[in-house]
């Protein structure tokens, strides 16, 4: 079956996770990504979860999931681009591209010259995506950023955290900003295709946080107010909250939405004696008295299994869901239902790896499904694909650019940071850094997807 | 000026977060977007507010009017056959249509994806749900909370001896219109070259579930859950601030700059060092950041390459001088709600650049002029309203 966007060929020249996430989401429903890597400076992504927590030596970085999960259905090439001639193939690619995905510093394709204005030389129809922290001009464009801290310049910390304002753990603006990038690049396509017009495309993932806090913005400018941590309670809501149920680091989340909803949950739990108490009988006594409301509520869910008490909570109306950790999702039966997470074999060249999960297209198209079509490539895997068969190279002129350390199939010493010492998952457990660890997790995970590994 | 989206026809069924913010991602690069809304109600929206000065208004709500510039308003009760119908006449017409009510609530109004699409093939219907149009949850009860928690958001948030930790506000839904924008955009793209239209089915919770590999990709790697815990948010003379090394500089350089010398040396160079000494760094790290204010430590940080980040609250937004050097706040005058500023669109594109062309409509504001161009006369037009079509 065709994907959706067959034709479009899409240069990925990305690092970090923003940029990556832009051409990961054009890749599953049917651009040709060509991910452009350098040989002194692969990705970081490569060393992140290696099977097993047991880097191999001498391929550790062809082991990293979180380069599987970015990278699937992307060719992979290894060029220099400190080097002359690993910017001229650069540019031949982009003369037969129609999309070039960067985020590096601002600074960075200016002084390779593969800034927009010379690739637009190049190719005057070509489509190019920069997205950094800040964007390009103005007085923080320079800014060193990364997505955590995003989240405080941003503005999402200062509403969020149990009572003193926090940030989260993950890098939560980073696919916020990789979401309205590939947004903004479809958008230049379609222009394109009416009037033959390429164009550059600037994208401030400060810019996009700030975005989905709309709300919050409109209550500063009309009021005057400022939002401040409400940890997971709501204005409006009581209960709201995430309460620990049996098992390791099991929770569960309710939202309680009116006064019927509340009736229902007092019926689930039995109709404790304490849930006819005058404290609790209104929204509004409930939001008063939360926090006995939370810890008697947080007695009885301790006892409570999580997908038997969420299944009752539902059958009677009320919003509950489990607050699921990434085992939860992946054995949840509904995710697993709606075909959410993948098995993606891998190649021999990739040791350890073998038959992998990652979380599939983030949508389902009717006609035109995303797809996991290949794994991702090993470093350079695709060079004489690209460079020989897509650019017309000789595969003496390879060898030359190989010579000349323009391409390559092997990183440069990895910039004096081989992987870290790495942690067993026993100590890390006992250094209380994971909360589990189930050494099974392949059999575990194979009793609902097949063979793991 | 010309503009991306330039004469793609966008239907907006969407309600309070989701489906608006979807489409207003298509208004925001020239689509015409048209929002349909019941008659006298209107979008849920409206009456959540912020409103200025706090006073209700339907034409007043700040989260309406940032979600709907750009569109203009129709309403329309798809309760009638009549509803129905002129809902019918403009899908013929349409490119594109966002809606985000339960799964279900479509197919018993008889405007399903295979009805819609025999009347028009080409056309693009994207449904944005908490679970999806299929799977054993589809019709569970959810809100925020509920779709953060189960997409895996909450479990790596917080701190480890307490709860899992929401992201403030609507934060998953959002991200989901987000998404569901670009579902919109992939479909259409064929769509336009090759007259075949799609369904594109987003759920809410898969947006979030399939968004953070860091996070997803560990267990099935390596048998392990990550917990809760970082936070790296300090107290500061002002408020907070966010220290990073960064790649850039030495841990001893990184402390010295911090005024913590106390933590330089032998004991402290790798990461595992520093988390047997643990308490003792995050001692030194307070105690260092809490001497000075935060756009004091931002600035000098990054003057040295180390990426910190300040915390910020929406007055200083308003006020950044980043923010406006790239001209990102836009202030819209509402004919009801009078100037207000809100934020813009987070890039920009040298052939297509972001305008307001229309505040957010009135309920019902541009009734006349959409059915007039469906061909409906001023008579016909005020008996529909009459009888409580429109």
């Amino acid at each position: 079956m065709r994907g959706a966007l067959e034709g479009v060929r899409v240069i990925d020249a990305a690092i970090a996770m923003a940029g990556p996430f832009v051409t990961r989401l054009l890749a599953d429903f049917g651009a040709e990504v060509i991910r452009v890597e350098a040989l002194s400076r692969p990705h970081r992504c490569r060393l992140a979860h290696f099977p097993d927590a047991r880097p191999d030596k001498d391929a550790y970085w062809e082991q990293g999931a979180t380069h599987h999960e970015q990278h699937r259905n992307k060719l992979g090439i290894a060029i220099e681009l400190t080097t002359p001639r690993g910017r001229e193939v650069f540019k031949k690619l982009v003369a037969i591209s129609d999309v070039v995905v960067e985020n590096s510093p601002p600074r960075v394709m200016k002084r390779f010259e593969l800034d927009y204005p010379h690739l637009r030389e190049v190719n005057p129809g070509i489509i190019m995506f920069s997205t950094t922290g800040y964007g390009h001009g103005g007085p923080y464009s320079a800014f060193r950023a990364y997505g955590m801290l995003i989240e405080a310049m941003g503005g999402l910390s200062s509403m969020m955290g149990y009572e003193s304002p926090r940030r989260g753990t993950v890098p939560f603006p980073d696919p916020v900003a990789g979401y309205h990038g590939a947004f903004a690049v479809l958008a230049a396509l379609r222009q394109r295709r009416r009037t033959g017009k390429g164009q550059w495309i600037d994208l401030s993932q400060y810019e996009a946080t700030i975005g989905h806090l709309g709300e919050a913005f409109a209550d500063y400018t009309m009021n005057g107010r400022l939002g401040k941590p409400t940890g997971n309670r709501d204005g409006v809501m009581a209960p709201h909250g995430c309460y620990p149920c049996q098992g390791i680091d099991k929770w569960v989340n309710i939202a309680v939405c009116g006064d019927e909803q509340w009736r229902s949950l007092c019926t689930v739990m039995g109709d404790p004696a304490w849930s006819g108490d005058g404290r609790f009988v209104t929204a509004e006594r409930r939001r008063a008295n939360q926090d006995e409301l939370d810890s008697l509520i947080g007695e009885w869910m301790a006892t409570q299994d999580q997908a038997d008490v969420v299944a009752r909570l539902q059958r009677k109306g009320v919003a509950a869901g489990p607050a699921h950790s990434m085992k939860g999702m992946l054995l949840d039966p509904h995710l697993h239902a709606r075909g959410m997470f993948k098995v993606v074999e891998h190649q021999p060249t990739q040791p350890g790896v073998g038959r992998r999960l990652i979380s599939g297209p983030a949508w389902q198209l009717s006609e035109t499904p995303g797809t996991i079509r290949k794994c991702a490539p090993t470093f350079g895997q695709h060079n004489e694909q690209v460079l020989c068969d897509l650019l017309g190279m000789s595969a003496e002129e390879l060898r030359e650019l190989e010579e000349a350390g323009a391409v390559g199939t092997k990183p440069l010493p990895w910039a004096g940071k081989p992987p870290a010492e790495p942690t067993t998952p026993e100590e890390a457990l006992k250094a209380g850094r994971i909360v589990e660890y189930d050494p099974d997790y392949k059999e575990i995970l194979g009793r609902v997807y097949g063979k793991i590994g | 000026m010309e503009q991306a989206l330039d004469g793609v026809k966008v239907i907006d069924l969407g309600h309070y977060f989701a489906g608006p913010y979807c489409s207003k991602l298509l208004a925001d690069c020239g689509a015409e977007v048209i929002k349909i809304e019941r008659p006298h109600l209107g979008d849920g929206s409206r009456r959540l507010g912020p409103f200025p000065g706090d006073v209700p208004h339907l034409e007043k709500s700040g989260l309406f009017l940032y979600l709907n510039s750009n569109k203009r308003g129709l309403t329309l009760n798809l309760k009638t056959d009549e509803g129905r119908q002129v809902f019918k006449e403009l899908v013929r017409g349409a490119d594109i249509l966002i809606e985000n009510f339960r799964p279900g609530v479509m197919a018993r109004l008889g405007l399903s994806y295979e009805v819609l699409q025999v009347i028009n093939p080409g056309l693009v219907m994207t449904s944005i749900t908490n679970f999806g149009q299929t799977g054993p949850y589809r019709d569970f009860e959810a809100t925020e909370i509920i779709l953060q928690g189960m997409g895996g958001l909450m479990s790596v948030t917080g701190d480890r001896d307490k709860a899992p930790l929401k992201y403030s506000l609507n934060q998953a839904q959002y991200f989901a219109a987000a998404s569901a924008a670009v579902a919109t955009l992939t479909a259409f793209y064929m769509a336009e070259a090759t007259g075949v239209g799609q369904h594109a089915d987003a759920s809410i919770v898969e947006t979030i579930a399939g968004s953070y590999h860091g996070v997803t990709a560990q267990y099935p790697y390596t048998g392990t859950v990550s917990r809760r815990g970082s936070n790296d948010m300090y107290p500061c003379k002002d408020g907070y601030i966010a220290p990073y090394i960064g790649e850039r500089v030495t841990w001893d350089f990184y402390v010295n700059f911090l005024g913590a010398p106390e933590l330089a040396g032998e004991r402290f160079q790798t990461t595992r060092q520093r988390q047997i000494h643990e308490a003792e760094v995050e001692r030194g790290l307070e105690r260092a950041l809490a001497a000075r204010g935060r756009y004091d430590w931002l600035f000098d940080a990054q003057a040295r390459d180390m990426a910190f980040g300040a915390m910020q609250t929406m007055e200083d937004l308003a006020a950044c001088p980043q923010l406006g050097a790239r001209d990102y706040l836009m202030t819209v005058d509402h004919p009801e709600a009078g100037p207000h500023v809100y934020p813009g669109r987070p890039y920009g594109m040298t052939e297509s650049p972001y305008s307001v062309r229309l505040p957010a409509p009135g309920l019902g504001e541009h009734n006349q002029q959409v059915l007039g161009e469906l061909g409906y006369s001023a008579g016909e037009i005020a008996r529909l309203q009459a009888v409580g079509v429109i």
